[in-house]
């Protein structure tokens, strides 16, 4: 009887174990196994150049678009002045896969566009609201960071696989049916309206004055700039402020602005603003 | 009977020993998947510093593409190890995969039916109106729908080199 209650407590102890290798090498296996398949995901490319190539197709569109509705400010020196600034800016942004153009549109009002893949607008009027390098910067910045952190993409799903809740760009862009072409056109109907009437999201605007401040400091402009220009810049002239319920106010931006000032001691970088250069390459302001 | 005693005594550890054992083997795990968490420079260049802080020392100006190891993170900054020599970097300007290359084929996509989707748009979008596929706002869109590609390529025929960026960038900047 003995010998039996030792033998009972042996299986028990033996199931015991069994049960600990179960319940912990089995679920670390599986997250090994998960944590390797991201990354795996993660690394292929091949699988976000689908992605970049509907971006730039679709972007191409909307700048098309864009550029159907207002006209180019054809003056070669402050075109390539305000390419050499933005392609500044690229090259200390996360996305230099895209080639990034930037044009000036002859509109007296204050404003600035960015469509998908890269294409920037700036208006002759937001120019001349400008007083330094360092503010026009400051409004090519909040610009390229709408690109690099893919607002209007993520806002319309638009995606080069088939993982979009309409079918994938690509499959739009290679198709021939009507049904196809309705749905790209009313996509980027979506984006031009977005542009030039709704305005972005709230988070996406203030996400763009975050970005292009860190953009700023890191190519070594001033990033106060940015607060500064907007300073400047009647409230009525944005815009923006033109949806309250969906957009951000001055005084929100100013807020997260003065916020990320004090929190990284920008306001101790004393970065250039480059006056002198931007007179000499902006004949609008003479 | 001693037996049952010891069996009934140890009977709890029977539950808490495998959540012991479970919590050290996520803790290994985590610890493990530290050793891998490299993060990749997506930017051209991106500044090592001696601190979280722009204003910090620039200890290091690393290339597009350098693979670091990640030590800490702070909200807007990551502590990375680049040849042995510890510092800070942005946290905008890193990815976990590394940086797509641009690639010729990115530029020139076979299947770009731009100019093709120009001719069709006006009649298929006529087309879906009349079927009630567009509200009065995409309709409004549509009157000015026509892109302008002649100004598009005047747009997109200034191109800046690389090496010219820089060199404006340190003629202005001079960092």
């Amino acid at each position: 009887m003995h010998q039996r209650q030792q033998t009972t407590s042996l299986l028990y102890s033996l199931l015991n174990w069994l049960l600990i290798a179960v319940v912990t090498v089995v679920p670390g296996l599986t997250l090994a196994d998960s944590f390797h398949t991201r990354l795996h995901q993660k690394a292929d490319n091949a699988f976000y150049t689908a992605d970049i190539i509907a971006e730039m197709q679709f972007g191409k569109k909307v700048a098309a678009r864009i550029l159907g509705q207002e006209t180019l400010h054809e003056n070669t020196q402050l075109t390539r002045y305000i390419n050499l600034i933005g392609k500044t800016l690229v090259l200390h942004s996360k996305r230099n896969e895209l080639e990034f153009h930037f044009a000036v549109l002859n509109n007296p009002q204050a404003n600035a566009y960015a469509t998908p893949g890269g294409y920037i607008f700036i208006t002759k009027g937001a120019i001349e609201a400008a007083n330094n390098e360092a503010e026009l910067a400051a409004i090519l910045a909040h610009e390229i960071a709408h690109v690099t952190e893919r607002h209007i993409v993520n806002q319309l799903n638009i995606t080069g696989t088939e993982q979009a809740h309409i079918a994938g760009l690509v499959r739009f862009l290679g198709a021939s049916g009507n049904t196809a072409q309705v749905t790209l056109t009313q996509s980027v109907d979506q984006a031009v309206s977005l542009l030039f009437e709704t305005g972005y999201k709230i988070d996406d605007e203030l996400e763009a004055d975050f970005v292009a401040m860190i953009l700023l400091a890191e190519t070594g402009y001033d990033p106060l700039a940015l607060k500064q220009y907007l300073l400047r810049l009647p409230e009525q002239a944005d815009p923006m402020a033109k949806q309250p319920q969906t957009h951000p106010t001055n005084a929100q931006r100013f807020t997260q602005l003065n916020t990320l000032i004090e929190t990284e001691k920008l306001q101790t970088l004393n970065f250039p603003q480059l006056r002198e250069r931007f007179l000499k390459n902006t004949t609008l302001k003479r | 009977m001693k037996n049952d005693q010891f069996f009934m005594a140890s009977f709890p550890a029977f539950f808490i020993v495998p959540f012991i054992i479970l919590f050290l083997g996520t803790m290994l795990l985590s610890q493990a998947a530290m050793a891998d968490n490299t993060l990749y420079v997506q930017s051209a260049k991106a500044k090592l510093l001696a601190s979280p802080s722009f204003a910090s020392k620039l200890l290091h100006n690393m290339e597009r593409g350098v693979a670091l190891h990640v030590v800490e993170t702070s909200e807007r900054w990551v502590k990375v190890k680049h040849n042995d020599q510890l510092g800070w970097v942005s946290k905008l300007l890193l990815s976990p995969s590394p940086p797509t290359k641009k690639n010729s084929i990115l530029f020139k996509p076979k299947n770009d039916v731009t100019q093709k989707a120009r001719r069709r748009a006006s009649s298929t979008a006529t087309a879906a109106a009349t079927r009630g596929f567009r509200s009065e706002r995409h309709s409004r869109a549509n009157d000015l729908e026509n892109g302008d590609y002649d100004a598009l390529e005047k747009v997109e025929s200034i191109t800046i080199e690389e090496a010219e960026a820089w060199k404006f960038h340190q003629e202005g900047i001079k960092q």
